[in-house]
């Protein structure tokens, strides 16, 4: 065994103990409140609309143009299902807004749309006109509700710092300055060079553009640390928070997916040419290097945001702070329900690739999970389906570099396999469970699915 | 995921209000794009733009090269002639070659990259006047069969291969040239001139020799056709051998070779005729195998013939005609890894052309002579599909049904046969067959062609595809009918087609790869 994969052995184990199976866990998807779903975009058209009649100056048509994308952008989200606006879920983020709110009371809440969004990225959004969007991605990740308060503040920060509009106004008023609009007119008339002078200028604008980015984004932790600081909960939580982000790249269950062992049986055995892949590998290394350039990041490395709030978490750390203060059990449960809502989503909104080795990287954890098992299942017939009707490509993603390499051999199996090898391998993997998962409604209806598709 | 891609315009007009953006005054062109080809499989695509102008006579250009899923890898951006074209490229499993014509210094540039993206080699070729014709009339925009190249072939991991018509006034000849990847090297050879009309076919390689068919009339305008195979020395270019193509009284047309790894033996095959017959005039008699040597030695050959052995399979008339088919065109004949070989043909007829007789006969009552059209037109049949087993018998003769088009014929094209139609048939793209691409290593294949259908559910064109994997040969169809208000179908990856649709409403370009069942 080599050294790596030992470490991976071990991670593996401990992962396993510090998740024991809690088999009872039965999932069922939370289902939206469509009232509350429709008061909240009310008060967005509001806030919108507000926004834009409050525009003044000789560039407030650009900017009401952007404010415009913007509220499209989150009505699209609406509309595409992708904000959960269940009860429960809501009423939990909302009392750790409110802890944080009531202790930071100069700082006024009206107008304020903070909401789960079932996206699978870890990541939080503040969009700048008062909605702020906590993908369950990274909830799901984080080991307390301190750390979720931590991100709360941060996003809270950019907005009463006004980062976004700020942005925006920015942007616009250099774009339509009369100093750059005399560059792009004599840019314009050049007969030669006309598009790498265009570049020099574009470059120096994303960098300006990205430079303050990373300055924001040192300000809004900045003043995160002071927002939660008058809370009571644990503000060193913030650095274990910023630790959980830097390894954000990685999938919570992060595991060596073996499709052998899941896709190997006595009737139907595994195929070493599923996973074969010939890809043509051109300036690999090079493309790599030019992604890593510091000047072109939006964030700022996650070691070195830890490095500046230390002294401040350290000047900031009260005896008695607390890592949970809404609920424990409520946080503990939210997580576990997200671990399946991301997968739910990404069935949902026709991910099934993703949806596919979400659960697969899961059911190495769970494998007597009922859930797990048949949303494998309901995935292979969904790529089935799609592969007959020559719509594949609408829900899978492509073999591509920058993916992590256990989903790129996912993607090449799939790339790889048959029409009639996806059937064999859906009916066989749910055949296997039958004796086990029959009496699971959803589990029988995707079998016999199976079962028409492999012409059973 | 589909991939959308935003169309460029390179616009420089003014805003509404007069205000400018960097987009409006960027202008980027895109001159061509391709595939990266390997021993018949598409590795990949490049798209070649033209990215700034430099001064009167010098562009700058970025040259980007994507993988078959569509994953940009690299982009190459370099300086050069305003006049120069990118025609093809290869891709040998250690280096790509990217071939450009530079009108301005008359010449054939082939730039070699190895995998970590660098230039290794460049060989140049200056253009004399037998050459430059082929590349100044060669369309620079693909060709009919995207899933090949025309003049540029791999060797594998050794270097490439390019074979260059020449033309001086009514003389017609070839020359191959070779370049190496792991070292400067190139050789060049250029066949002894016999005043004939010439021409030269890539077929194949095996480790040591390169092998080229060679047609050659008397005139440009004879019937009469001779086959000839040429082996080439690829250490040196030095000629190994060169035959008349013929066997036990049988001419053979040699369309494909089949190389077996560590064998110096090689498979020929091709449709073969009787040796009276005359190829652009009379019909073939079937189909023939041939295992060579290196010394271009015939070890063994084979003959189904479509009288004899097609006929058990398929109904065939005193003619040797496949009932309700006609005559078959061959447009693909390869071996697969199994050892099997495969024939892909379409059938074609000549039959009387109402049209043409309606358009005489008005003329003729008008008191001019003939109408723009023949009183003969020619009608494309079915696919057929060849079976044969590692010992050269056929095993099935399958025919895949589609709706059979009519190609009107010019005025006067009725007095020629219908096997001459045939080749003008295939000149003109009239045939509905599309591309053929093969699998890794050869273990599998898909052919593919349009049909039109006129169902209850759908009526419109469709494509076809015939697949053979793991020994079973499966067949698909795609409608091309959809909400995009253009599609187009594009060979892509062994098993799967490229879609370009285009929205015109949302001027929105959207690719999509699909498999094939």
């Amino acid at each position: 065994m080599y050294p790596y994969r030992k470490l991976r052995f071990l991670a593996f184990f401990l992962f396993i103990c510090l998740h024991a199976p809690s088999q009872e866990f039965s999932f069922a998807a939370f289902k939206n409140d469509p009232s509350y779903g429709q008061n909240v975009q009310s008060t967005i058209k509001k806030r919108y609309e507000e926004d834009v009649s409050f525009l003044s100056g000789n560039n407030k048509k650009y900017i009401a143009d952007i404010y415009e994308e913007r509220y499209e952008l989150i009505k699209e989200r609406f509309t595409s299902n992708e904000i959960l606006t269940a009860t429960e879920p809501q009423q939990y983020l909302s009392a750790l807004a409110d802890e944080i709110l009531k202790n930071n009371p100069e700082y006024n809440s009206k107008g304020l749309n903070i909401l789960f969004s079932k996206s699978f990225y870890a990541n939080a959004t503040s969009m700048g006109e008062g909605s702020i969007f906590f993908n369950i991605g990274l909830f799901h990740r984080l080991q307390n509700e301190s750390q979720a308060a931590f991100v709360l503040c941060h996003e809270l920060a950019h907005y009463y710092l006004n980062h976004n509009n700020n942005n925006i106004h920015q942007y616009v008023t250099t774009i339509y300055s009369d100093n750059f609009q005399q560059k792009l007119k004599s840019i314009q008339k050049l007969s030669y060079e006309k598009n790498k002078q265009l570049d020099a200028l574009a470059k120096n604008l994303l960098f300006r553009n990205r430079r303050h980015g990373r300055a924001f984004e040192h300000a809004a932790d900045s003043m995160a640390l002071e927002l939660m600081k008058n809370t009571n909960y644990d503000i060193r939580e913030a650095l274990t928070c910023l630790s959980i982000l830097d390894s954000a790249d990685k999938d919570k269950y992060s595991q060596e997916v073996v499709l052998e062992q899941h896709f190997n049986f006595a009737s139907f055995p595994f195929k070493k040419s599923w996973i074969e892949n010939d890809d043509l590998v051109f300036a690999k290394t090079e493309d790599k290097e030019s992604h890593d350039l510091d000047s072109l990041k939006t964030h700022p490395d996650c070691a070195k945001r830890i490095e500046v709030l230390k002294e401040k978490v350290r000047q900031y750390e009260k005896k008695g702070s607390k890592k949970f203060i809404v609920s424990e059990s409520k946080f503990n449960a939210l997580i576990k329900q997200f671990d399946y809502e991301v997968i739910e989503y990404c069935v949902q909104s026709g991910r099934i690739s993703r949806a596919l080795y979400y659960a697969l990287e899961m059911i190495q954890i769970y494998p007597g999970d009922p859930y797990l098992n048949t949303i494998i299942g309901k995935c292979l017939n969904e790529l089935y389906t799609t592969q007959k009707n020559h719509t594949l490509s609408k829900i899978v993603d492509l073999p591509n570099p920058e993916h992590d390499i256990e989903y790129n051999s996912l993607l090449h199996t799939i790339q790889n396999l048959r029409l009639r090898e996806i059937a064999a391998l859906s009916f066989y993997f749910l055949k296997e469970r039958e004796p086990q998962f029959y009496s699971f409604a959803p589990f029988a209806e995707v079998y016999n699915q199976s079962k028409q598709h492999f012409n059973q | 995921m589909t991939l959308w891609v935003i169309l460029l315009f390179s616009t420089t007009q003014l805003l509404a209000q007069s205000k400018l953006s960097i987009d409006n005054v960027y202008s980027v062109t895109l001159r061509n794009s391709g595939s990266i080809i390997e021993n018949e499989e598409i590795k990949g695509y490049y798209f070649f733009y033209q990215s700034d102008k430099i001064d009167k006579r010098t562009n700058e250009y970025t040259l980007q090269v994507l993988d078959a899923n569509l994953n940009k890898l690299k982009d190459i951006k370099f300086q050069d002639s305003k006049k120069i074209a990118l025609m093809e490229s290869s891709y040998n499993g250690s280096s790509l070659v990217f071939m450009f014509f530079d009108e301005d210094q008359n010449m054939i540039d082939y730039r070699l990259y190895d995998m970590e993206g660098k230039k290794t080699y460049s060989y140049s070729k200056i253009l004399d006047k037998r050459s430059e014709a082929y590349f100044k009339s060669v369309p620079r925009l693909g060709n009919d069969e995207e899933a090949e190249n025309q003049s540029l072939y791999d060797i594998p991991n050794k270097g490439f291969l390019s074979i260059i018509p020449l033309r001086e006034g009514k003389k017609y000849t070839y020359e191959v040239n070779f370049y190496s990847s792991d070292k400067r090297k190139a050789w060049n050879f250029n066949p002894l001139e016999d005043g004939k009309f010439t021409q030269a076919q890539y077929l194949g390689a095996n480790d040591s020799i390169a092998i080229v068919e060679v047609l050659s009339k008397l005139k440009l305008t004879s019937k009469e056709m001779e086959s000839t195979l040429v082996g080439i020395n690829l250490m040196n270019g030095r000629k190994v051998f060169e035959i008349q193509t013929q066997d036990k009284g049988r001419k053979m047309y040699p369309m494909n070779i089949s190389t077996v790894a560590g064998k110096s033996e090689y498979i020929v095959m091709g449709p073969y005729f009787e040796s009276e017959d005359r190829v652009l005039q009379d019909k073939s008699e079937g189909l023939g195998v041939w295992a060579m040597n290196n010394a271009g030695k015939i070890i063994s050959s084979k003959y189904i013939s479509w009288a004899n052995d097609v006929s058990k399979y398929i109904k065939t008339d005193f003619k040797g005609r496949l009932a309700d088919i006609g005559y078959v065109y061959f447009h693909n004949l390869f071996q697969t890894e199994d050892g099997k070989f495969f024939a892909v043909g379409e059938g074609y007829k000549k039959t009387a052309s109402a049209l043409g007789i309606a358009t005489t006969v008005l003329s003729a009552m008008a008191g001019s002579y003939g109408g723009g059209f023949s009183t003969a037109k020619m009608k494309v049949t079915d696919m057929v599909l060849l079976e044969l087993s590692d010992k050269f018998m056929l095993e099935n003769a399958t025919i895949y049904d589609k709706y059979n088009n009519n190609v009107e014929l010019p005025s006067g094209y009725e007095f020629m046969n219908p096997h001459t139609l045939a080749l003008l048939l295939k000149t003109s793209g009239s045939f509905d067959y599309s591309f053929t691409q093969m699998g890794k290593n050869k273990g599998s294949f898909v052919s593919g062609y349009t049909d039109f259908e006129k169902g209850k559910n759908y009526r419109g064109l469709t494509f076809n595809s015939i697949s053979y994997h793991d020994g079973q040969l499966t067949t698909d169809k795609i409608n091309l009918k959809t909400s995009a208000s253009k599609l187009h179908l594009l060979p892509a990856k062994p098993g799967s087609v490229l879609l370009m649709e285009y929205y015109k409403k949302d001027k929105r370009l959207e690719l999509r790869m699909e498999k094939l069942n």
